[in-house]
């Protein structure tokens, strides 16, 4: 309206200025643009050619189709990294999210001293996997750790023996996972929590409902899209697993706690054989597409209903 | 009349009931908190504990 007005040279320069101003943000962003396409879709494609080519020590680009897929589908260490990776993923997440949920929950029913536990439960964020992998592994260790400890109190046939079984040894993994990470989900949790209108919690008291059922119906349908926050952040951590077993167990006892990451990298650095390195690789990143794809599609799916009903 | 008045509420019983539960209530959030926080702090601890220790007496007597 107000252009309209102006001379014929304003208006084309302002009109100049505005597309430059319009184009800015896409002058600005172009370059982490182009190398997280050149990162994510260029290497992934290249690393997919690398799997069906017969490259050993080093790339090579010979094809020669699908056969290190076979290959790594009748190694049975890479069957148990494959089923480990999804039990590990499963209870990992479903596990953090309900503890992170408890103790954001019991955080925010006004304690004293907030600070102090919420600094408790997130200082184990702050550690990498390897460290933790570490002091768990002491802590678990039948000779040094908490049996140990229980056995010198007197209770001589105390058994706590986690990391040495091979059928439990994963479920040391986790637990050692969960308390690297619920406190990440507890964070996101008890912010989640703030954010709730607290008109929305008083007039469910006013109705009568019990502290319970006000979270069950009504605080935690509220915060319903932190869990896909805390999930889908949670779940690379699991796929990507690898330091943590490389500290805690070393893929061990046997070959019970084998991870695919721990996989890849045995395959392509210790034993020179990138092609199936590379098919291991694509079989992680197909896991990973296995969630992530329809959690997008749904992304997708409820942007448009919302701009429908807009 | 005031006498009454003040011990009335001393004892209502569904006040010492909403007292009590509220107490619960209470307990119950700090000792799931304690419990969670003594897993957390335990391997901090250990390590800590374990950094002012010569090495011969952790090995004879464990980590923790």
């Amino acid at each position: 309206m107000s252009e309209a007005i102006r001379p014929a040279e304003d208006v084309r320069r302002s009109s100049l200025r505005g597309r430059l101003g319009q184009a800015l943000p896409i002058i600005v962003l172009a370059p982490s643009l182009v190398a997280s396409f050149v990162y994510v879709f260029v290497f992934a494609i290249w690393t997919f050619y690398i799997s069906l080519s017969n490259s050993s020590l080093l790339p090579s680009y010979g094809f020669v189709g699908f056969g290190k897929y076979v290959t790594l589908w009748s190694n049975t260490r890479w069957k148990i990294a494959y089923s480990n990776l999804f039990l590990f993923s499963g209870l990992y997440v479903v596990l953090a999210i309900l503890i992170g949920l408890g103790l954001a929950i019991a955080i925010d029913q006004r304690v004293r001293g907030e600070a102090i536990w919420r600094t408790i439960f997130l200082y184990p964020l702050a550690v990498s996997f390897a460290v933790t992998g570490t002091v768990w592994a002491w802590l678990y260790s039948p000779d040094a750790g908490i049996e140990f400890l229980v056995r010198s109190f007197g209770w001589s046939d105390f058994t706590f023996r986690l990391t040495t079984d091979r059928n439990l040894a994963i479920y040391a993994i986790i637990a050692t996972g969960i308390w690297q990470s619920s406190g990440f989900a507890m964070a996101l949790f008890l912010a989640g929590l703030r954010a709730v209108d607290p008109d929305l919690v008083k007039a469910a008291q006013i109705d009568g409902a019990s502290a319970y059922r006000t979270y069950r119906k009504v605080i935690i349908p509220t915060i319903a899209p932190i869990f896909i926050a805390v999930a889908v952040v949670l779940l690379q951590f699991a796929i990507k697993t690898f330091d943590l077993v490389a500290a805690l167990t070393q893929g061990g006892p046997g070959i019970s706690t084998q991870f695919p990451a721990n996989y890849v990298y045995d395959l392509m650095f210790q034993r020179g054989q990138i092609a199936e390195g590379a098919a291991a690789a694509m079989m992680m990143l197909a896991a990973l597409a296995v969630v992530l794809v329809p959690y997008s599609l749904w992304l997708v799916w409820r942007r448009r209903r919302e701009s429908g009903h807009g | 009349m005031a006498e009454a008045v003040l011990h009335a509420p001393a004892v209502d019983p569904a006040a010492t009931l909403a007292a009590r539960r509220y107490f619960l209530g209470r307990l119950g959030v700090y000792s799931f908190l304690t419990v969670f926080a003594f897993i957390y702090v335990l391997p901090l601890f250990v390590i800590v504990a374990n950094s002012f220790r010569p090495l011969p007496e952790i090995i004879q007597n464990g980590l923790i």
